[in-house]
């Protein structure tokens, strides 16, 4: 499992780019099933949908992509061409993916998820400007998407333009999330902003914005490690050392990812 | 469960007061030249069957290079370390080349003579006078039997590992000679990496190589080292008489669960007169092994904040090197790592802890870039270290994919602005630094003896880069250390120079950079100081020597306890 932090960004992620995910296989069926379906109708796009999205989750890419190019074959909708793009860019065909990410655009220029999705490829690219003005589209597109507004923080502050993507970050912070996923994207802005203010100097902001992200999310390892480094900039060893074991503890209770296998 | 509003919210809304202006960029007064052309330097890396498909890690890593004055001319040798594939028998890989220089810029290749053409699938290679007699020693790091070459002082050198038993047969990596138990003379900390038997471990791409370690952003790539077993490094304590003993459980450097070590520097962090050693470990912890003064070291990674990144995660360390980039008088750490990644720079806090300073400091602009060798130095002679950071990406197969990243990759040198901040400059520094390569190590040294530091970069499957410094204007100075009671090399003796009312610090330390030795004198830019007030050496030994009034351009010698300094000065 990956660590909770990375998990919830990358489950948010998932629901976000799979706008209308394919109902999952009922319980019980099994990709062999799915495989011997998908041979007795080969022109159900939405059989080879949820084939291609149990191999996805199996991470049996290669074949996932086959079936999803298949499906978007036999019905190039909108949500067809997401799931193939999303699918392409899972296996780094980045190019490919922003093709059907453009192709997308051109009948739904403000499909949010797409622009969302379109600016991630130039994140991942090193392209941050294309990436931020993407960012700015799918927040136009849809003020409340705060995933995108995360990321475009992100974006910010690797361009080096740390004020901004502050700001940013306190947008999501100053919005009012309905839904569960958006609370968590806002502990991790928050998260971000105390980063920030640590990094600056500002710890003492950061020790009370910290203090919230662990309290809110006593498993955010991340914020755990920020807060006993802010306490121990603060000269409280104890307490600090204190956040570093929960942060070791919760380390421990999950696989330390390779940041060679990581995603973004 | 919504979170509740923070109640430091409000506050931060009004925050960015303390954003400061960035120092105004100075146009860099410095260029790199390739002068690798007519140097005499004929040299191929050979790693694996494959220069495009790299089924195992092994096959991935490249190799270093050492800079040593062999023949004691006063100008420096260097040495290259080649490797093998997984086809040849053992023993028959590509020989390592020793190349003589002549302080002008020519090498000659010497090899055979000198007897140091080891076969084994070599990676890196340290230099130290481990048997204090005067001369610099080479041990070598290898897939299989790792070798110690004794120098004897006739310009050929003994293979001794089998009298010495140094001759590990793990797959090793970076290797430090340093006097650990400060006993006079120099042990040996050898980094060992993972087990790799192409036998046992499925080759990258293949149907068998299903786990999700073998796999990078979807790409299908060799295996690890997450997914595979690491290796224990080993601690060789000296024990005179040319031999050495494992002692790596006494000393304290057994860990319940080994990691993935490839880069390894010593330095005394916590100033406290012995030297301490940090290891930068691949996709787990690094660690920082503290001196207790006994012999004996303990892991304060995770204690003092150098085991993570600043978000608690690891990364994926390659080298590293200590420094005092501030310039607050405590010793800095870079740790370089992979694409898609920050390399790190940890600043030190008074010997306590250390911060995540890499963003603020200007790293941001590696995240595409896969580093390796690295190194603190005064590059532009302006008074203030630099960092340079060689690159290459490690699966050829990203070339294939527009994915930001390319498998040849330019160096990077970052241009000290002050005040901790680093500006990322190559663009500007001549045609050496156009050049791309798939990097790997960097060995630092002012080889022509003009003052200021070049650098020699290795590439996998390639041949190396010597990058020639044409830096203009400013001063420096370099020091050769000669021990008497403590080790002959001097190694974890702290210099500090005082000019103009301003202070420098240097270690001379042992290993740094990826799988890489350096120059052993050590190096201060001056900027436009023009005479040096004092020059005080604290050696290993406790004994500490002062030289007031030193003329400044030139490299001189201290010889422990030539210059004896009243204690209470």
């Amino acid at each position: 499992m990956k660590p909770r932090f990375i998990g919830v960004l990358i489950a948010i992620a998932a629901v976000a780019c799979h706008a209308e995910p394919a109902p999952p296989p009922s319980p019980g069926t099994s990709i062999e099933e799915l495989r011997v379906a998908v041979a007795a109708n080969p022109d159900d796009a939405s059989l080879r949908r949820r084939l291609a999205i149990a191999l996805h989750e199996t991470r049996q890419l290669d074949e996932a992509l086959t079936q999803f190019e298949m499906a978007a074959k036999l019905l190039p909708d909108v949500p067809h061409l997401l799931e193939l793009a999303i699918a392409l860019a899972s296996v780094s065909r980045l190019d490919e993916s922003q093709v059907y990410y453009e192709k997308i655009l051109t009948s739904e220029p403000r499909h949010a998820v797409a622009l969302h999705n379109l600016a991630n490829l130039h994140f991942r690219r090193g392209q941050l400007d294309l990436a931020i003005s993407r960012y700015h589209q799918a927040i136009a597109a849809r003020p409340d998407y705060v995933l995108a507004r995360f990321h475009l923080g992100q974006a910010l502050e690797r361009s080096g333009k740390t004020e901004e993507a502050y700001r940013t970050y306190e947008s999501i912070v100053a919005g009012d999330p309905r839904e569960s996923r958006d609370a968590m994207v806002l502990v991790d802005a928050l998260y971000r902003i105390a980063s920030i203010d640590l990094t600056m100097g500002a710890t003492e902001r950061a020790v009370v914005m910290l203090a919230e992200v662990v309290a809110t999310v006593p498993e955010h390892p991340q914020a755990h490690y920020a807060y006993g480094q802010a306490l121990l900039r603060l000269g409280q060893t104890a307490a600090a050392d204190k956040e570093f074991e929960t942060h070791r503890r919760l380390l421990d209770q999950q696989r330390s990812d390779s940041p060679a296998a990581m995603d973004d | 469960m919504p979170p509740s509003r923070p109640r430091g919210f409000a506050a931060s809304l009004t925050f960015f007061s303390f954003v400061v202006a960035h120092a105004t960029t100075a146009a860099p007064r410095l260029a790199f030249v390739d002068a690798t052309p007519g140097s005499g330097i004929v040299f191929k890396n050979l790693c694996g069957a494959s220069a495009v498909s790299k089924g195992w890690l092994t096959e991935s890593m490249g190799a270093g290079a050492a800079w040593l004055d062999f023949d004691r001319d006063g100008h420096l040798d260097l040495y290259l370390v080649n490797g093998s594939t997984h086809d040849r028998p053992a023993g028959r890989g590509e020989p390592n080349r020793l190349f003589r220089g002549d302080g002008h810029g020519r090498f000659t290749d010497v090899t055979e003579k000198a007897g140091v053409g080891d076969r084994g699938w070599g990676y890196g290679a340290t230099v130290g006078d481990y048997d204090n007699d005067g001369d610099p020693d080479i041990y070598v790091t290898n897939l299989g039997a790792n070798v110690l070459y004794r120098n004897n002082g006739d310009s050929t050198f003994t293979d001794v590992t089998a009298t010495a038993g140094v001759g590990d047969s793990r797959w090793s990596t970076a290797s430090v000679f340093f006097d650990a138990d400060n006993d006079g003379d120099l042990d040996l900390y050898v980094g060992n990496y993972m087990q790799c038997d192409p036998k046992k471990v499925p080759r990258g791409g293949t149907p068998e190589a299903k786990s999700a370690y073998c796999t990078y952003k979807g790409i299908p790539v060799a295996c690890g080292p997450l997914g595979q077993v690491p290796e224990q490094d080993t601690y060789y304590r000296n024990e005179g008489g040319g031999r050495f003993r494992d002692a790596t459980r006494e000393a304290g450097f057994a860990l319940a669960t080994p990691r993935y070590a490839l880069g390894a520097v010593t330095g005394d962090y916590d100033n406290d007169g012995d030297t301490d050693l940090y290891v930068a470990n691949d996709s787990v912890a690094n660690s920082l092994w503290r001196n207790r003064g006994d012999g004996t070291f303990e892991d304060v990674g995770m204690r003092t904040l150098t085991a993570l990144n600043g978000d608690g995660r690891p990364q994926a360390g390659m080298g590293t090197d200590f420094g005092d980039y501030d310039r607050d008088g405590w010793i800095d750490i870079v740790v370089t790592n992979f694409a898609h990644d920050l390399n790190t720079i940890y600043r030190n806090h008074e010997g306590k802890y250390f911060l995540d300073d890499s963003t603020r400091a200007g790293l941001g602009v590696t995240y595409l870039f896969l580093s390796w060798g690295t190194a603190f130095r005064d590059f532009d002679l302006d008074g203030d270290l630099d960092l340079f950071i060689a690159n290459g990406h490690i699966y050829p197969q990203v070339d294939g994919y527009a994915m930001g990243t390319r498998y040849r990759q330019p160096n990077h040198l970052f241009v000290n602005q002050g005040a901790g901040r680093l500006s990322e400059s190559s663009k500007a520094l001549g045609p050496g630094f156009a050049i791309e390569r798939s990097f790997r190590g960097a060995a630092f040294a002012d080889y022509d003896d003009d003052g200021d530091i070049d650098v020699l970069v290795t590439a996998i499957d390639d041949a190396p880069l010597l990058l020639r410094n044409e830096n203009v204007g400013g001063h420096w100075l370099e020091i050769r250390l000669v021990g008497k009671r403590s080790n002959r090399d001097g190694i974890g003796a702290r210099i500090t120079v005082a000019a103009s009312g301003k202070t420098w610090i240097a270690d001379r330390h042992s290993g740094g950079s990826y799988l890489s030795s350096s120059d052993p004198r050590v190096h201060f830019g001056l900027g436009a100081t023009t005479r040096v007030s004092s020059i005080e050496v604290r050696w290993p030994s406790g004994t500490v020597d002062r030289l007031i009034d030193v003329e400044i351009d030139r490299l001189i010698t201290i010889e422990e306890g030539s210059t004896i300094a009243n204690a209470d000065d």
